[in-house]
């Protein structure tokens, strides 16, 4: 038996040389279950060491047997150690990729449109206020479009905007404004009254700065108490919000004859920032929209008491400051779902 | 409107402020200056031309071949030049612009050919040489300029001309005097007012030479007649014709210079008639019984209806009251005689007239604005004034003109009484301070008289050329004009908070539009209009419910005359529109809506659309990926992904193949109508071939999907109520994969439905589908779905006995339910 350890102790150093040399996680193995495994050569010497009877001599060869198996397991742990750093070195070892390869097109992210997009940070500021989004019909009644506005029928102020009208109803039009939403609005809700609306409106005009459809966002505040100053204010605020705190505005007296006293608004213009450019013809400033003190008129229209409230009204262009905001000079791209185009833009506005 | 500022200096001493401060006062009172320019530009290579010749163009019968001399000396060469004018006659002067001279605009002329004929040079309108908007044939040049003289010499411009743009409530502004008043309020200056004499006596009465006759007072609230003999259709006196001619208008004669030039100045339009040609005793102020059809100075014929007002005599309809005069008694060469007339018509009458005839001319402009009604004899005496004094220059001796005016003035106008509150001026302005001195003294500056005062209450008079001002508020406007609105302070209000009350269908289509871009589509706006041929593209039937569209009155071409009933039209255009700039795979969407016409109260229904569309590739061939077409599939798996960032699990969608009929555009075999709850929420496809040949996508056809937004809301929140979230599993999940062999009529989620059934089912998780095969070893109209099943408990690991126990369960079960048989 004790020929058997010494034998052993050799063919085992020899198969491991063997694994070592190419050592792979099943010759690894095999090795384990061969010597160490249930019917593996150590538990079988285990077995003949108890037909040993001599109780010096069984414990002589119990600690060859021992020395044999922890011998053996240490060299099986090695080999399993340095076949995993094999293992793991393999897995290492590749040439690195080209970490500067275009990838698929397949998941790209979307994009808004640059109107949308100037619609979303006009609402989204304004929203910080209180003030919530109101909408209404497109193709709409003239008592909502005209009358209620305080645009009379036979008066001069309804060949201020070239109105599409509908064949076969006589009584209505396109929407020339969002300001018919503000009549819905004040006829649904009581004051005060915070509210901003966008949307599509349509003028027949076509040609190189013109389109027969628009946008428009019409910032209203209704309550007691509610100034010129205020109006001042708002504008003031939501032109900072799409610009920077350094924008400007300024209020020209003019005529819409849903508010009283109306204004123009004008902006610093916003390429040259006052100092005179070929955008602002040298003025320095950008008409940007009209504005007023509600017209008592049409409080009376929507039955809201006209004494007790006051009221403010802001509209401007979003497809010109959307120009503006991000540098495009052609107002008929917009429209023609040109795919590279529209693509450009993100998903929110940048500052 | 044009306003020179030479004419503007004889009613308010403006000779210390410069041009770009006049604008910017003009500008701070509300009349809006587009542009400050100076006739001094005119080129010096402009001059008096005559034209000593005419003969047809031998190419175009619309075009003149003029021969025109712009040298006195009689051995120099004349100018052959081609003009398409109507109003040109031999021995007429005019102006000439030669080869080498410059138009305003930077328009250069150079030699040319027109039509195979050479032309030297140009014969200019009005408009053409900036003088003014006049472009109804050439300007025919005062007949004693010196041929070969420079126009901007003869013209002497040192003089800036603004083209302001007034708003349609301040017709008191239509004039140099309405100008002037306002300036002189805000300036604090004088305004002075041109000395008017009375008539002087003559002996003539009006009275005597025609009789008056108003049967309509709405129509016409006052008018006065004045008659005046001697007179001559000679050309003006130089300065009058400048005058005119810096402001806008073509000098004409005489007669009708004189009524401009009085238009002009106090914004009074008024009417010349040649009162030889009268035919009766009696000018008569009416409506018409019946249409008839009158004959306009500009001989166009029009219908006159019984709402126009119109002059006649007993037996000559003289003109459309306020709009245009007609041909009948017109001034013309031979008059000698004429009955002025100076009235004020209803704005409304007057408009409706103009606009259902198309008609524009300055008089009808200032008469839907509102005259003064109040100053009408003044402007009346102030013609007969102007006619004096040019006869006198012109030399027309025997010239006199009658001592009275004949007038209609059934109702004196009363000045409008208006209350103002100073609490109500401070509060509507944010002027806390403002004073009650500064509020009366704004007012009067501009003629309002203050009656009286109880407290912080003033009483005051509207001027009778502010016919805007009616109420409280238009007081209030004139003292923040006065004030200057850069005085009103910027303040953001106090408010209460409140609940926001935006409907919630606004914010749902909001995020719509933002899933749909994080999901790698490409926002596009499109105009909502379509044409009739776009319905036939469509290969809509006659009675089809998108047939049912809403038709403008008033579209811009055929090709934009409908509204839409989809998003369809402007995706395929958009899609189509890329191709042919070499631009492939576009993934669009748009956020449009439907018009429709409807019933009831509800004339037409609008609903919000959600569109979009794949183009071919879905995805390019590169590196990484092989080319893949866009197909029915891809679209279905963008709206299950739309609706799951609503919680609206795929489960809670169901796809039903189209009724062929309802959706002709999609592909019969390749489209789907999209339903929660029962309810269509929208569709999707594969275009019908037809249909993409009509668009001019023939081949590689693209994927539509529509959804309605209001229907997707309201499934959505249907679906959201029925979620329920469950923990995270404990024990492993085990899968079984298996394929059934079916007809290929079965559908998937029959299958699903059947296995969801499976009445002992315990443990079961999820089935997924893997594969899905056809093959001729599988049999005619048969085909193979793999399928994973995944099972797990939540109290242990599962045994492979328990799994495998469920697993031949189901089997079986489906094996029974449908026919099928488990795959080979």
């Amino acid at each position: 038996m004790q020929q058997i350890i010494a034998t052993y102790q050799q063919s085992f150093a020899h198969q491991a040389a063997a694994v070592h040399a190419t050592p792979s996680r099943k010759a690894i193995e095999d090795l384990r279950i061969a010597w160490l495994g249930r019917k593996g050569k150590i538990p079988a010497l285990y077995q003949d060491l108890k037909g040993v009877t001599d109780g010096r001599e069984k414990g002589l060869l119990g600690k060859a047997i021992n020395e044999l198996r922890n011998t053996i397991e240490a060299a099986i742990a090695d080999l399993q150690a340095a076949g995993a750093r094999a293992v793991l070195a393999a897995q290492l070892a590749r040439p690195p990729l080209d970490v500067t390869m275009p990838v698929s097109a397949g998941s790209r992210m979307g994009s808004l449109h640059p109107v949308s997009l100037m619609r979303n940070l006009v609402v989204d500021e304004l929203a910080k206020l209180g003030f919530s989004v109101f909408d209404g019909p497109e193709v709409e009644t003239d008592f909502y479009n005209f009358t209620a506005l305080n645009i009379p029928e036979n008066h001069p102020a309804r060949d201020m905007q070239d109105t599409f009208f509908i064949a076969e109803h006589p009584h209505y039009v396109l929407r020339t404004h969002t300001s018919n939403i503000q009549i819905h609005a004040m006829l649904q809700e009581k004051p005060p009254l915070r509210l901003v609306a966008p949307g599509r409106v349509f003028r027949v005009d076509n040609d190189a700065t013109h389109t027969p459809m628009f946008h428009q966002v019409e910032i209203v505040v209704v309550d007691r108490g509610i100034s010129f100053a205020h109006l001042k204010g708002l504008i003031e605020y939501t032109m900072k919000a799409v610009f920077d705190s350094s924008m400007k505005i300024r209020l020209r007296p003019s005529y819409f004859p849903f508010v009283e006293p109306g204004a123009e608004v004008d902006m610093l213009c916003s390429m040259c920032r006052g100092s005179g450019c070929r955008v602002c013809k040298e003025s320095g400033w950008l008409e940007i929209g009209g504005c007023g003190m509600i017209h008592p008129n049409v409080f009376e229209a929507v039955n809201y008491d006209s004494e007790t409230y006051t009221g403010m009204a802001f509209g401007f262009g979003l497809d010109r400051m959307a120009m503006l905001k991000y540098g495009i000079n052609d107002l008929r791209q917009f429209f023609n779902g040109d795919y590279s185009f529209q693509q450009q833009f993100p998903l929110y506005s940048p500052r | 409107m044009l306003i020179a500022r030479s004419w503007l200096q004889d009613y308010i001493d403006i000779s210390d402020l410069s041009d770009k401060t006049l604008a910017e006062t003009l500008v701070d009172l509300g009349i809006e200056v587009e542009t400050i320019s100076s006739a001094a530009g005119l080129d010096h290579q402009i001059v008096v031309g005559q034209i000593v010749d005419l003969a047809p163009h031998p190419n175009a019968d619309t075009l003149t071949l003029c021969t025109v001399r712009i040298n006195e000396d009689a051995a120099s060469v004349p100018l052959s030049i081609v003009c398409g004018a109507n109003n040109l006659s031999k021995n007429l002067k005019v102006a000439v612009a030669a080869i080498g001279s410059v138009l305003p605009g930077d328009f250069a002329i150079k030699a040319a050919k027109i039509r195979g004929i050479a032309s030297q040079g140009m014969i200019c309108s009005v408009r053409e040489l900036g003088l003014g908007d006049d472009h109804d044939g050439i300007w025919q040049v005062d007949p004693q300029w010196a041929i070969g003289a420079k126009i901007s010499t003869l013209l002497g411009y040192d003089d800036a001309i603004f083209t302001v743009s007034l708003t349609p409530n301040r017709g008191d502004c239509l004039s140099y005097l309405g100008i002037a008043r306002d300036l002189a309020a805000r300036l604090a200056r004088e305004c002075s007012f041109p000395e008017i004499a009375e008539l002087p006596p003559s002996g003539l009465k009006t009275s005597k030479k025609i009789g008056l006759e108003v049967s309509s007072e709405a129509g016409c609230a006052r008018m006065v007649l004045l008659y005046a003999r001697g007179l001559q259709a000679l050309p003006s006196p130089l300065w009058l014709q400048k005058r005119l001619l810096a402001s806008g208008l073509r000098p004409l004669n005489l007669i009708v210079d004189v009524t401009n030039y009085c238009m002009l100045e106090l914004g009074q339009p008024m009417h010349a008639y040649d009162y030889a040609l009268l035919q009766g005793e009696v000018l008569r102020v009416h409506n018409l019984n019946k249409h008839q059809k009158i004959t306009l100075f500009t001989g166009k014929d029009v219908d006159a209806i019984s709402t126009d007002l119109v002059i006649s005599t007993e037996s000559q309809l003289l003109g459309l009251a306020g709009v245009m005069g007609g041909k009948a008694a017109e001034v013309n060469a031979e008059t000698r005689e004429i009955i002025l007339e100076v009235a004020h018509f209803s704005p409304a009458v007057i408009r409706a007239t103009a606009k259902r005839l198309g008609l524009t001319s300055d008089a009808a402009m200032r008469f839907e604005r509102g005259i003064d009604q109040s100053a009408i004899p003044l402007a009346a005496k102030r013609a007969a004034q102007l006619l004096a004094r040019c006869a006198e220059e012109l030399g027309l001796s025997d010239f006199s003109c009658s001592e009275d005016l004949l007038e209609y003035h059934p109702k004196p106008q009363e000045a409008r009484k208006i209350a103002l509150r100073l609490p109500r001026i401070r509060r509507l302005l944010g002027l806390y301070e403002l004073s009650l001195e500064r509020c009366t003294s704004a007012l009067e500056s501009l003629g309002f008289i203050l009656l009286d005062t109880t407290d912080e209450r003033l009483l005051f008079a509207v001027p009778h050329f502010r016919n805007d001002v009616h109420r409280e508020i238009d007081l209030i406007e004139e003292i923040a004009r006065m004030i200057g609105y850069a005085a009103i302070p910027t303040q953001l209000p106090f408010m209460e908070m409140q609940p926001n009350r935006q409907a919630p269908l606004i914010a749902f289509s909001e995020k719509l539009r933002l899933t749909a871009a994080s999901l790698g589509l490409v926002e596009a706006i499109s105009f909502p209009f379509v044409s009739y041929a776009d319905l036939d593209k469509l290969r809509l039937g006659e009675q089809h419910p998108q047939r049912q569209g809403i038709a403008l009155g008033n579209a811009l071409s055929d090709e934009l005359s409908l509204m839409q009933s989809s998003t369809v039209v402007g995706l395929l255009k958009a899609v189509a529109r890329n191709r042919r700039y070499g631009q492939k795979g576009s993934r669009l969407f748009t956020s449009g809506r439907s018009y429709l016409r409807g019933s009831g109260e509800q004339a037409i229904v609008e609903r919000a659309l959600l569109g979009a569309i794949l183009d071919f590739p879905l995805l390019a061939k590169s590196w990484c990926d092989e080319e893949q077409a866009p197909g029915f599939y891809h679209a279905k798996a963008l709206v299950e992904a739309l609706a799951a960032g609503f919680g609206c699990r795929p489960s809670a969608l169901n796809w039903e193949a189209i009724d062929a009929e309802v959706y002709p555009w999609l592909h019969p075999a390749a489209a789907a109508e999209i339903k929660i709850a029962g309810q269509v929420v929208g569709w999707l496809g594969e275009l019908h071939p037809l249909v993409g040949i009509a668009y001019e996508l023939p081949n590689e056809l693209p994927v539509l999907l529509e959804l309605d937004c209001q229907a997707l809301f309201a499934g959505v929140e249907t679906s959201q109520k029925l979620l329920t979230f469950s923990l995270a599993r404990k024990f492993p999940l085990v899968a079984r994969d298996f394929a059934f062999v079916a007809d290929a009529a079965l559908t998937y989620q029959q299958l699903a439905a059947v296995i969801q059934q499976y009445p002992e089912r315990r443990i079961l998780q999820g089935v997924e589908l893997f594969d899905l095969y056809r093959g001729e070893e599988l049999g005619a109209g048969k085909k193979s779905l793999a399928l994973s099943l995944s099972f797990a408990a939540v109290d242990k690991t599962l045994t492979d006995q328990e799994v495998d126990r469920e697993a031949s369960g189901i089997v079986s079960w489906v094996e029974k339910r449908l026919g099928v048989a488990l795959r080979a």
